[in-house]
């Protein structure tokens, strides 16, 4: 080949390099021509993930062919309406802000089922529950005639332990004001009765001791009985729940700022309590403790690593859904 | 006093490549974690500037191909005859081929078939002379190998010499250059003691595995004969792998054929072209510069810069599209296959032992232009430069800004337009990697009937390598090379294993 003919092919490339070098410079840095403005603007971003995911888009009522997870691109700053919709779950609509040179991450939006369903956790007639620091295990104060006493309950096996009979202790020792504190092991539990203490090993039931202090045991966690009340969800969510329903805020300086609906108690509903953990929230009804299952995405993930490890193959949610279901 | 700062320069110019490689991938590195956005655009640039050159060099590649496919048709000895009736100086009887194939450990397996080659000539056996250049370290059973070669095969050529290379000559490193060396002063003494002009006599040295095409000698002496610098130029064939290529490792088969096509294109760039691996030269060009360097281990590169200093710049590479084919580095093991392979393209990557030769040269010479002096300067470094580093920032740094995203762009835009663009641009040298899937398929051998049909599909399915060899053999050796050049931990000679034994 000529050198001539080589050199012009060379110097081709070359000016295609010149060429195309500042193009793909201010693509990456989100430049693109506006022609609604007839202007070069800096474009914006929408990072979406769900849980669930592939959950359809509809981006200005305009419906996409992307699923969740997904990112949005080259959107020209200004509002645009985000509509995420799934079979079988609710819609999530919001007013999203895109901005020039920023990424609005919507990375962890909880799609609930349209039909949420709350699981009876135990056949105990429940009074009252304990829950542990690490959510792991539930005290029960048992109120019928058949289950009362106090009931260590394993959260993930399912298995019910009585551990302090009624019998063994004075009359109206079981009342509303015991307090219970949880050892850091979760293999015992202090019981506060009228400024006394007395410490129940789960190792010895029915064998209760009375002690002066309560060090090492840490505060029951919050619960509320019936008042209006949040729990963290995650890094930037709240809980938010009142006498009829349960809402997911999202909070914090970078937030959208929205408010989604979970779900709306069933009536006679007393004490809740949420495991911001395994993302599970508990509340008696009439006698029964049920659980409301928010884990979704990884925290389902998590969920299911717990239950592995703590048994081969217990079958967990789904044998408790056969015993006995209500649903929102 | 000159000579301490000879020295000095010298180590200043052993340093420059490897300082140079380092300090680019260190800064890159740098810019990337104290200014994420500066190094993702020159991450983009680099990409995209990587891509345009893979293009280029890819056009560079199919119209190497063609000539090659040209080349193949044309009836050599029919144009030297054209050439000496239209007054060439030189007639074609009038030249003598010497063919040196040094050998180390090698015997009759790896040597045998490369002489049934010269045997398939389409050229005058009685004007071709062989050299078998052993070393004396290398045993007994190579010597006994080398003269019973010799007893097979002296008949069909008009010499078969056999040369053993004294081992610890002074001044001499363990090196090929310095049994070569040997084998050509032997030579000299043969051509004088026969009173034969040294322009008359092309000189080829092979490695042991060389395996020529039937037309080489026919076609290295047209082109000798129709260059009217014929003694001040080195004549380069292409490089193939073909010998074992249907036994070798497919990670191993994609590195070779792709050094083959970089061969290939290289042939197309004249003004720029070095001698590499088997090639031949002039008996003149190798007397006059007093044969190869023995101290240097890169004796194919090294020879051609030797006649271009020895020369003041008047000294040329010219291609020539006919192949000769020889081993694929490999090892029973994909493991051993990549330490073999590792190893020699080290050793070819040591070729930057010439530059401070080179400097060095270049510092006293006063007839080569200055322009000349920094076009060859900035040639082979940025060839070392470019061959230690363009892997690594694509293959290690680039997927960097991706895998720390979140920590180094928060929630700019440019940490999640990089992938998509980066990817794009990436996704675009599947046009080339087509192209070479294509052509290596048209240069195969055929397939031999022990061969089953599924290495075919093998020879598809080989490329899927091409990422890990991008990350493991594209540039860490070239990288190694220079460092060890860098540190003065210089490379000892390592003689690849041959496939025949």
């Amino acid at each position: 080949m000529p050198v001539a003919l080589r050199l012009v092919l060379f110097y081709f490339f070359v000016a295609l390099f010149l060429i195309l070098l500042p193009i793909f410079m201010l693509s990456s840095l989100g430049y693109r021509y506006n022609s609604a403005t007839h202007s070069f603007q800096r474009l914006g971003m929408i990072s979406l993930r769900t849980y669930p995911e592939e959950a359809s888009i509809t981006l200005n009522k305009k419906r996409l062919k992307q699923k969740t997870p997904a990112k949005l691109t080259n959107l020209f700053p200004g509002k645009y309406s985000l509509l995420l919709e799934k079979k079988g779950f609710k819609s999530w609509s919001e007013e999203v802000e895109v901005r020039s040179n920023w990424v609005t991450q919507l990375e962890s939006i909880f799609l609930f089922p349209e039909k949420m369903r709350f699981l009876p956790v135990t056949d105990l007639a429940a009074a009252s529950f304990f829950p542990s620091p690490k959510s792991r295990k539930m005290v029960i104060w048992g109120k019928s005639s058949e289950d009362s006493g106090l009931w260590l309950l394993n959260l993930f096996l399912e298995e019910e332990t009585l551990i302090l009979e009624e019998n063994q202790v004075p009359p109206g020792f079981f009342s509303r004001d015991m307090e219970i504190y949880w050892s850091k092991n979760e293999r015992s539990i202090v019981i506060q009765k009228k400024g006394q203490c007395f410490l129940l090993n789960f190792k010895k039931p029915n064998h209760i001791v009375n002690v002066k202090n309560i060090i090492g045991f840490d505060e029951e966690p919050t619960v509320s009985q019936g008042t209006e009340k949040t729990f963290q969800f995650d890094a930037n969510k709240i809980i938010s729940l009142n006498q009829k329903h349960a809402f997911l805020r999202q909070v914090g300086p970078e937030a959208v700022g929205y408010t989604q609906k979970i779900f709306s108690f069933p009536a006679g509903w007393k004490q809740i309590y949420f495991d911001s953990q395994f993302k599970q929230l508990y509340f008696i009804q009439g006698s029964r403790l049920m659980r409301v299952n928010l884990a979704y995405g990884r925290f389902s993930k998590l969920m299911e690593n717990m239950r592995e490890t703590m048994s081969g193959s217990v079958q967990f949610f789904s044998e408790v859904g056969k015993k006995n279901e209500t649903e929102e | 006093m000159k000579q301490k700062s000879d020295y000095y320069w010298r180590r200043f110019f052993e340093i420059l490549p490897g300082a140079l490689s380092w300090l680019f991938l260190v800064g890159v590195m740098l810019l990337i974690f104290l200014f994420p956005v500066w190094g993702a655009l020159f991450l983009v640039a680099f990409i995209l500037y990587w891509v345009i050159r893979v293009t280029y060099l890819t056009i560079l590649l199919l119209l190497a191909y063609r000539n090659l496919r040209k080349m193949k048709q044309e009836d050599w000895m029919a144009k030297c005859k054209t050439l000496e009736l239209a007054g060439c100086d030189k007639r074609t009887d009038q030249l003598w081929h010497a063919v040196i194939f040094p050998a180390f450990r090698e015997t009759e397996s790896t040597l045998a078939p490369s002489i049934e080659a010269l045997i398939r000539s389409h050229y005058p056996l009685k004007r071709i002379i062989v050299v078998l250049a052993i070393e004396d370290r290398g045993g007994e059973a190579v010597w006994k190998a080398a003269h019973q070669m010799k007893a097979e095969y002296e008949s069909h050529f008009a010499d078969f010499l056999v040369y053993v290379h004294p081992d610890g000559l002074p001044g001499e490193f363990k090196t090929k250059g310095a049994n070569i060396t040997w084998a050509g002063r032997k030579l000299k003494e043969y051509f004088d003691e026969r009173k034969i002009a040294y322009d008359d006599v092309l000189i080829s040295c092979f490695d042991s595995d060389t395996r020529v095409n039937h037309n080489y000698f026919s076609c290295l002496t047209y082109q000798y004969l129709a260059n009217p610098k014929r003694t001040r130029a080195s004549y380069q064939p292409v490089p193939v792998y073909h010998n074992n290529i249907w036994e070798a490792k497919s990670f191993a088969r994609v590195i070779e054929i792709t050094s083959s096509f970089w061969q290939l294109v290289e042939g197309m760039k004249r003004e720029k072209f070095v001698s590499f691996s088997s090639h031949s030269l002039s008996m003149k060009a190798l007397v006059d510069v007093d044969f190869w360097p023995v101290d240097m281990i890169s004796d194919d590169s090294a020879i051609f810069w030797r006649c271009y200093i020895h020369y003041h710049g008047d000294y040329h590479v010219v291609p020539m599209y006919v192949t000769v084919s020889m081993d694929i580095a490999t090892a029973p093991t994909i493991w051993g296959t990549i330490k073999n392979q590792y190893k020699q393209k080290r050793r070819w990557a040591w070729g930057v032992e010439n530059f401070p030769v080179m400097m060095m040269a270049f510092r006293k010479d006063t007839k080569i232009s200055f322009i000349e002096k920094l076009r060859r300067s900035t040639q082979i470094l940025g060839e070392h430069f470019t061959w230690a580093t363009w892997a690594i920032v694509i293959g290690w740094i680039s997927p960097l800004p991706i895998l720390f995203r979140d920590y180094l762009f928060s929630q700019s835009i440019i940490g999640y337009q990089f992938p998509s663009i980066t990817g794009t641009l990436l996704n675009l040298t599947g046009f080339s990697i087509i192209i070479c899937i294509l052509i290596s398929f048209a240069l195969l051998p055929h397939k031999p009937a022990n061969v089953r049909r599924v290495q075919i599909v093998k020879m598809f399915t080989q490329w899927l390598f091409t990422p890990v060899i991008t990350l493991v053999i594209a540039s860490l050796p070239a990288l190694d090379a220079q460092t060890r050049l860098m540190t003065g931990k210089y490379l000892g000679f390592w003689v690849t294993p041959k496939a025949g034994g």
